[in-house]
């Protein structure tokens, strides 16, 4: 087969050797900035992000959406600890839009598609997710969290770690699933979980990991600049005591922590096991509550709003329960006599 | 300036002296000795350097494959010598990934991350690991978020009727 000049010159295009695009911009097309099409598709953009706000899309509870709003155009950095609940997290964002109808695009090289669909529905029927993967959830239980799957499906779309071999632990897999939910425009969120795992690349394979997650952070900020919906991607910190207490958020992203200029909304969760409660700290974000934290119940697998009083009343609650256990268990070493 | 910016121009500076220094096989240590003592020097950590940094180092060290095949055709054609090029060039890389390597650990002896010998008493935390957390949460005040909730709840009109504004906007323009 021989290829005319164009189809070569294609070809090379398609397999990344192609000749680099020339730059050109012409005073002309600078100074078409303000003309009719440019006004309209500005207010065409802005009526779109309304429009998604007018949606009310639920960002895990009632406290976070009116505090942090869910749209179009933001990256949501969502950090946490190893074990301090980023697939919960993932479960509590994607469940209510579940329920909203809104698809959305799951990515996840830490957990399987069926525990990601099974942690939505455990939400759903209030059952404990854990008692399945500890072999204690009777089987009639089972049965209704799978039954469930065929309608989360419809909605929750997963792509996890078997999926192409891997894929989605290379830059290149993920830029693709994101063009693809944006070529779609039905799609309310996709969520990435998690930053680090997406080290590898099929491109390049001598590229460090640094490099790898270095080229997705830039990516991802032009991305988002044009999402058709909001993208939150799931990131792993160092311990709090690795880093000296340090406030600063960047300093303990593993790996890659420039992740953090993209980022339009960065939230921190830290759990609190004696409250029950988990706490979601916002270190950046474009509605001015950066800095501080809301304070949320944790019950049976979801993050639920509480007042100050309840949460009080958990912290004694808590108190009272932990001095019981020292005292039970002193008392097991027979260092206190009754 | 922030560290890892530091750290990286640190880097980059280095790399760039590396065209009019000596090379061979004695200087290769040396070399990385000098820029690790400067990323010392700038409070660099194996955390921030191991899987970041230093892979960069190595490569920046590595000769351009031009050189190593001359290098190669000239040493063939002085002696024997029982390698492919391939080989040659290979085993040239490798020495040079084991004494950065080797020289890094002395500078940022290894440490296995997060570790943490306690038993994990809470969740993938430990006792001591957990209090830190909470000491490090407890400095940032609570939002009431009571107002916004009702705000958002109350939000009714937040459509925009786009064609409308359009024809306000742009009229017959």
């Amino acid at each position: 087969m021989k290829f005319t000049p164009e189809q070569m010159l294609e070809q090379l295009k398609l397999a990344g050797k192609g000749p680099s695009a020339e730059v050109d911009i012409s005073l002309a097309e600078i100074e078409s900035f303000g003309d009719k099409d440019s006004l309209r598709e500005m207010i065409t953009d802005i009526g779109k992000y309304k429009k998604m706000l007018s949606e009310r899309i639920t960002f895990i509870n009632d406290a976070l959406s009116a505090t942090i709003p869910f749209t179009r155009e933001n990256l949501y950095l969502m950090c946490a600890y190893t074990g301090s609940g980023k697939s919960t997290v993932a479960a509590n964002i994607t469940y209510p839009l579940w329920q909203q109808k809104k698809k959305t695009l799951v990515i996840s090289n830490e957990e399987s598609k069926q525990d990601i669909l099974f942690r939505i529905a455990c939400l759903h029927l209030g059952m404990n997710f854990n008692d399945y993967k500890k072999g204690q959830m009777p089987n009639d239980d089972l049965l209704k969290v799978v039954g469930l799957f065929p309608e989360i499906s419809e909605y929750v779309k997963v792509l996890d770690v078997t999926y192409q071999d891997g894929i989605t632990t290379k830059v290149e897999g993920i830029k693709k699933a994101l063009e693809a939910v944006k070529q779609e425009d039905s799609y309310s969120c996709v969520l990435i979980d998690y930053f680090q795992l997406i080290k590898y690349s099929i491109k390049d394979s001598k590229k460090t990991s640094y490099e790898n997650l270095n080229d997705l952070r830039v990516w991802l900020g032009q991305y988002v600049k044009s999402s058709t919906m909001p993208v939150v991607l799931f990131a792993q910190l160092y311990s709090v005591s690795k880093k000296g207490g340090a406030k600063d958020i960047d300093t303990r992203i593993k790996d890659c922590s420039s992740i953090v200029e993209p980022a339009t909304v960065i939230v921190e969760i830290v759990p609190n096991f004696e409250n029950k409660t988990s706490e979601f700290i916002i270190h950046k974000d474009r509605f001015g509550m950066a800095g501080k934290k809301i304070v949320c119940g944790f019950e049976r697998g979801r993050y639920t709003m509480v007042s100050d009083d309840e949460v009080a009343q958990r912290a004694l609650e808590g108190k009272l329960a932990a001095a019981a256990n020292k005292l039970s268990s002193l008392e097991a070493y027979g260092n206190v006599k009754t | 300036m922030d560290k890892s910016k530091a750290l990286e121009i640190a880097l980059v500076e280095w790399t760039a002296s590396l065209k009019s220094r000596d090379r061979s096989r004695k200087s290769v240590r040396p070399n990385f000795e000098e820029l690790f003592q400067k990323w010392k020097d700038l409070d660099g950590s194996f955390d921030d350097l191991y899987e970041t940094l230093l892979p960069k180092a190595i490569k920046a060290h590595l000769p351009v494959p031009s050189v190593a095949r001359s290098m190669y055709k000239s040493i063939k054609q002085k002696a024997a010598l029982d390698k492919t090029e391939k080989e040659f060039i290979e085993e040239w890389n490798h020495s040079i990934e084991a004494a950065g390597t080797e020289a890094f650990f002395e500078f940022f002896p290894a440490t296995t991350a997060d570790h943490d010998p306690e038993p994990k008493t809470f969740g993938a935390m430990s006792a001591t690991e957990y209090r830190a957390q909470r000491r490090y949460a407890d400095q940032f005040p609570t939002l009431d978020t009571t107002e916004l909730v009702k705000q958002w709840r109350e939000q009714k009109e937040y459509n925009l009727d786009v064609e409308t504004v359009l024809d306000d906007v742009l009229g017959d323009k």
